[in-house]
């Protein structure tokens, strides 16, 4: 039986997870719990909800997104750029992006993430419980399951371009790239991120969403397309 | 404790905060609450709202609901009534198999209480969440209007159909199904819904090797576990050799399979079948089953199987039930009896020894000279993939004792199958089984095989005990029937002129592990293409192969969606070779009304075929009226020079059931308050055969719906059928249903002219529901006319009863034209038109059809462009969830998709019908490929054509 441990604080859920340090934290559940999920039947679930907020707003020139703000949020803020509205309507599908948090999207660390190329390419940072401000660019490197996300923040003077490439509209992608005032982001399928410099050098590899060469091809087509839009 | 409001009442459940809450509202009694994919978020079954917002329900913990909202479909009654949103989508012809109906409902009532004025774009967003396979999305277009027009004006203002035959009140007119009101409320009509307390579970242990001999099995542990009831395995399953095919007897395929085998032939094939108390307890006992494996070489490609020397998927003993070739001891010398046995029914060219399970080979004219004679020869080979028919409701089956028969709940497209297949099984008789076909949550085909009733009833008849079984989604793709891949290779040659002078095609078939449909999927490759085209020399060689892929078997549209991709892309690559319009060499090839068809000759199930003229046909209406719908001809510009645009068509056939080998049976009650009860023994599936049914006595009979109730699919009340496949519904089990009503009328009439004293012939039937005399005027009702024929001194209930078994086809023909869209440096493909034309011949329901018809061109949209079932080296399914399998969702419907009946009425259909939906799956394939072509001159001569397949075809990678 999965073990339920509520934070009433972003500190709480800080200190439940020192303390279970194979807990995991609950947003939307919808990586979590999908397909049995990688919280099995014996997990320990810290739930978010009372933790953090879901409130989207402007301040200093940026967009800060509560980390439990849904998808659905995103695209039905008015203050939202257009170009993370198109990255937050990748998601697969509409109850879907009522369901999955923005915080859930970045810290799935998924090759496939669906906010992650346009938030690098616009030089999003994050705020992290007892951290405070972090570049998300290194949060993506660093790759740690144990920094809570409490709101992510957007520059709003960003232009941003996006292109997913996948078979279809809720399979996974092959490829979803970003361009911006940060530069190229793409996050390829088997490889994970590539920048502009690495897309030649990048390896790459077949999988169920292309072949290596086909893979290296967009993502370099990708960029081109991009800049071209940019321009 | 959590406590909520369900449906707007305060609700406690005691039972674990962390339960997945779906299971839970089920229990709770919503159970419009279902599941398609394992908590996938996938589907959409499992949509609840929550707090005012959409959530699976499936990836949500009870605890998340304390002190919240949770709405279902259930939310939606009113006293028992359907809204009004439930209504316009039966209204529309929406609700066919239905199984996520309702939440379908409860997104649209939730979006319009947000948003009076949604727009189609507003509802194309909200339906995302739902994956529908059967009826395509387009008509939620049509029943978003309906519903805000009741709104708005009191009444529906958009016709919801064309309407066919005036002289009808019934036939050809939109009607709502009379199954719709419980699919869209979510009752309990799908076999999960009749499981009761108590039951108890089957689960499968399942091969890990794609192929190996069993070498040795302990099943002691397992069976000593607390609350298993029993183990089987191959050691003590019956001894009965069988196929999982649901066909008229004797089935056209090989009998080559035991309920478990020594030898597993694929990954996912039967090891141990648990039966528990609960799935804890199966699962655990699982695990407890100690195997050991011969693991042996697996083959997965038709190249693969027939290579020389290539490992043997079967090799045991082959018998024949008659027709037995000379030198079959010869033949068997070196069999392995650790193989089992191969018995045909009779002779399919079969060769086990070298994986071939079936073989034909047939033709007319001289194609050789006909070659050498042409002014331009094509030959290319074309490449079809496994795809999966994915109902929403997996394959699923609860069976019990009753009174010492064996009675099994099932979502079946075969009812009469089943109960002679699990009696064979189980070695009684068919009296001693009753199965009662409830609503199927989506067939496609792969609910025509009996895949898990042998197993589900079989345990039950060995412990007595009630079982469920129900596959995951996971099985569903690496245990279950799919479409058989193939590799055709077509030569076609022509004149200047346009004339197509020779046309061969070689048919190369993957059946995987056994053999079901193994000669009649392929041979449908040829059987209904070749018939298409009116030209004397046409030959095919067809041969199947066994290999270790998951298996295959029926999926609507049977073989001819491959033969079409492969003969239609063929055509167009011809016409280009000779400089001339594809359009025109199809108009100038494609038969007519009148022509003899004497290909048909060699083109029987496994027996030779009859040759009979081209009957009603509607192509070339459909060609000319489709070509003139997508502007044929004219070349569109794309406003972005990165994309290009194409157009190609297909034209099309297929067949309406099996003319000579199928039989349908009903029978028309008339009860003593003049109302009718129909029991047809055929299975709707989803599609409105039960309407159409109901129409018909409505029609004969001039009644109104409400006193016409259709009973079906129960073996023990209806008379036999062969069930719901090879598009037979309309055509056999239509034309039975009304031979039954004839027969109930004629009846009636003696019986009226008996209590009139009135000769038969001065009577007639007359709205609604008298016996009328033409000369004086009197009228007798049926109430009474039934009342007196029942009482105690009367000359016996009426009942008609009808059958149908036919030598004559009802072929329904048609055109498919796309337009697409192609990114010359992504290879990205948009189907921006879609347009289906069909000859149905009289749409009995014409708003139901054409979602048929929608619904079908979709799925081959899926095969076409998306769908693949991908096995690692080891044969092991890659893609066994619906987001890698990649099924086509809205965002993937045709900007521009547009049905259309051709009418035209037939000789043999029942009213001048024929069937709809399997011809609508034969188009989009090779339109869409000769589309690409027109586009941007890539050429992919395989599914799924994806971007990368275009880009490779245009030299980029
Ligand atoms: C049909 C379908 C297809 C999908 N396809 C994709 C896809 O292509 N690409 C993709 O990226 N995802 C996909 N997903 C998965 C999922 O929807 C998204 O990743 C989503 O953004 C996860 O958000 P969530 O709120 O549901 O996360 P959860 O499942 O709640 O959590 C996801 C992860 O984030 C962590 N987490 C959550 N909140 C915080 C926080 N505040 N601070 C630190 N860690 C946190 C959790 O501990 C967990 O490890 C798909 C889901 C479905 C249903
Ligand atoms: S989890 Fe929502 S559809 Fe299955």
């Amino acid at each position: 039986m999965r073990e339920i441990l509520r934070a009433a604080s972003a500190a709480e859920a800080v200190r439940l997870k020192k303390e279970n340090p194979g807990a995991f934290w609950l947003a939307g559940g919808t990586e979590l719990l999908r397909l049995g999920g990688t919280a099995g039947p014996e997990a320990i679930l810290i739930d978010l909800s009372a933790a953090l907020d879901r409130t989207i707003r402007v301040e200093d020139g940026c967009l800060s997104i509560g980390a439990l703000a849904s998808f659905e949020d995103v695209v039905a803020s008015a203050s939202t750029p257009a170009w993370l509205k198109e990255a937050a309507m990748y998601m697969a599908n509409f109850t879907t992006r009522c369901q999955a948090r923005v915080a859930g999207d970045v810290c799935s660390f998924r090759d496939d993430a669906y906010l992650v190329p346009g938030l690098l390419a616009a030089g999003a940072s994050l705020l992290i419980e007892g951290e405070g401000k972090v570049d998300l660019l290194d949060f993506i490197h660093a790759r740690r399951a144990d920094r809570l996300v409490t709101s992510i923040l957007v520059p709003l003077d960003a232009v941003v371009r996006v292109k997913r490439i996948a078979r279809s509209s809720s399979t996974h992608s092959a490829l979803n790239a970003a361009y911006g005032p940060c530069g190229y982001y793409a996050l390829v399928n088997g490889t994970g991120l590539v920048t502009a410099d690495e897309v030649a050098s990048a390896s790459y590899v077949d999988d169920l969403t292309g072949s290596a060469a086909y893979k290296r091809y967009i993502a370099s087509e990708c960029l081109s397309i991009l800049k071209e839009v940019a321009r | 404790m959590t406590e909520f409001i369900l449906n707007g009442k305060k609700t406690s459940c005691a039972m674990p905060e962390d339960s997945v809450l779906r299971p839970v509202l089920y229990s709770l009694g919503c159970t419009s609450v279902r599941d398609s994919d394992d908590g996938e978020g996938f589907t959409g079954s499992d949509i609840v709202i929550i707090d005012d917002e959409p959530r699976h329900s499936n990836l949500t913990l009870l605890y998340m609901v304390e002190g919240r909202t949770v709405r279902t479909a259930e939310s939606l009654l009113t006293r028992g009534r359907i809204n009004d949103v439930q209504e316009a989508m039966i209204r529309a012809g929406v609700v066919q198999s239905a199984y996520n109906s309702p939440t379908v409902a409860l997104l649209i009532t939730w979006l319009l209480e947000k948003k009076p004025d949604a727009s189609w774009d507003d509802l194309k967003d909200v339906l995302s969440s739902v994956f529908i396979r059967d009826a395509g999305y387009e008509h939620f277009r049509l029943a978003l209007a309906l519903v805000k027009e009741k709104r708005a004006f009191g009444e529906y203002r958009t016709p919801v159909s064309p309407t066919f035959r005036d002289n009808l009140d019934y036939i050809g007119k939109p009607m709502d199904k009379v199954d719709g009101r419980a699919l869209v409320a979510g009752e309990k009509v799908f076999t999960e819904d009749k499981v009761e307390p108590g039951a108890y579970v089957l689960a499968v242990l399942r091969s890990p090797y794609a192929m190996a001999y069993i070498t040795s099995m302990d099943t002691s542990r397992a069976e000593a576990l607390d609350g298993v009831e029993a183990v089987i395995t191959h050691l003590n399953c019956p001894d009965v050799y069988y196929m999982q095919a649901g066909q008229g007897n004797p089935e056209p395929s090989p009998y080559d399979r035991r309920l478990f085998n020594g030898k597993v032939r694929h990954v996912g094939d039967r090891v141990a079948a648990v039966v528990a108390r609960d799935w804890e307890t199966a699962h655990k006992a699982m695990g407890l089953i100690e195997v050991t494996y011969e693991p042996l070489d697996p083959i997965f490609t038709v190249e693969e199987a027939m290579a020389p020397g290539a490992p043997l998927v079967h090799n045991g003993k082959v018998s024949y039930v008659s027709g037995a070739p000379a030198g079959l001891d010869e033949y068997n010398k070196d069999a392995d009896p650790r193989d089992g046995e191969v018995i045909y029914q009779f002779p399919l060219h079969g060769d086990i020894r070298h994986n071939v399970a079936a073989g034909a080979h047939g033709g007319i004219g001289d194609i050789e000279k006909a070659f050498a004679e042409a002014d331009a020869v094509v030959e290319e080979t074309y490449q079809t993939s496994q795809v999966q028919c994915t109902p929403l409701e997996p394959h699923v089956c609860y069976s019990k004792m009753e009174n010492g028969r064996l009675v099994l709940h099932c979502s079946t497209q075969v009812p009469y199958h089943v109960r002679r297949i699990v009696a064979k099984v189980c070695g009684i008789n068919e009296n001693q089984v009753h199965v009662i076909k409830e609503r199927v949550g989506g067939g496609y085909g792969s609910k025509q095989d009996i895949l898990v009733e042998d197993l589900c009833g079989y345990a039950t008849w060995l412990t007595g005990l009630p079982i469920y079984y129900r596959n995951t989604r996971a099985e569903e793709f690496y245990a279950n029937s799919t479409r058989h891949p193939m590799r055709l290779t077509v030569k076609m040659s022509g004149k200047k002129d346009g004339t197509i002078t020779g046309i061969y095609m070689d048919v190369r078939a993957n059946t995987g592990p056994y053999g079901n449909h193994c000669l009649t999927v392929p041979m449908n490759a040829s059987s209904k293409t070749l018939p298409l085209f009116a030209v004397d020399n046409m030959y095919y060689d067809l041969n199947t192969y066994y290999t270790n892929i998951p298996p295959t078997g029926a999926y609507q549209g049977y073989g001819a969606p491959k033969g079409y991709f492969a003969i239609m892309s063929c055509m167009d690559e011809l016409a280009h070779k000779l400089g001339v319009d594809s359009l025109d060499m199809a108009l100038k090839n494609v038969v007519d009304e009148g022509y003899m068809l004497e290909i048909l000759r060699g083109l029987g199930e496994g027996r030779e075929g009859t040759v009979v003229p081209v009957g009603s046909c509607g192509v070339k209406e459909a060609l000319r009226k489709g070509a003139e719908m997508i502007k044929w001809g004219q070349r569109e510009a794309s406003p972005d020079p990165d994309w290009a645009i194409g157009k190609g068509f297909a034209m099309i056939q297929q067949g309406s059931g099996l003319p000579g080998l199928d039989q349908s049976n009903a029978q028309c009650k008339l009860l003593g308050d003049g109302t009718f009860i129909l029991l047809s023994g055929g299975a709707d599936i989803g599609t409105g055969l039960d309407t159409i049914s109901a129409k018909i006595v409505c029609e004969i009979m001039k009644v109104g719906p409400s006193l016409v109730t259709v009973v079906s699919g129960d073996t023990d009340s209806c008379l036999f059928d062969t069930g719901a496949y090879a598009s037979s519904g309309t055509y056999f089990s239509g034309n039975a249903s009304l031979n039954a009503v004839k027969d109930l009328k004629r009846r009636m009439i003696a019986e009226a002219a008996l209590q009139m004293d009135l000769p038969e012939d001065d009577l007639e039937l007359e709205a609604p529901g008298f016996v009328v005399s033409k000369s004086t005027g009197r009228r007798l009702s049926y109430a009474k006319l039934s009342h007196d024929a029942q009482a105690g001194d009367g000359r016996g209930a009426l009942v008609g009863t009808g059958s149908f078994a036919t030598a004559n086809s009802a072929i329904p023909y048609g055109a498919h034209f796309a337009q697409v869209a192609v990114n010359k440096r992504t290879g990205e493909i948009k189907v921006m038109k879609f347009y289906a034309l069909q000859d149905a011949g009289t749409p009995i329901n014409p708003e139901m059809a054409l979602c048929q018809m929608y619904g079908a061109a979709m799925k081959s949209i899926g095969h076409t462009l998306y769908e693949d079932m991908v096995l690692d080296k080891d044969g092991r399914c890659l893609t066994d969830n619906f987001t890698d399998y990649c099924v086509p969702m809205i965002g993937e419907a045709p900007e521009d998709f547009k049905a259309v009946l051709i009418d035209v009425n037939d000789a043999y259909g029942p009213f001048g019908a024929k069937s709809i939906s399997e011809i609508a799956t034969n188009g989009a394939a090779p339109a869409i490929a000769n589309a690409i072509y027109d586009a941007v001159g890539a050429r992919v001569r395989s599914w799924p054509i994806t971007p990368e397949k275009v880009l490779k075809a245009l030299g980029r990678i």
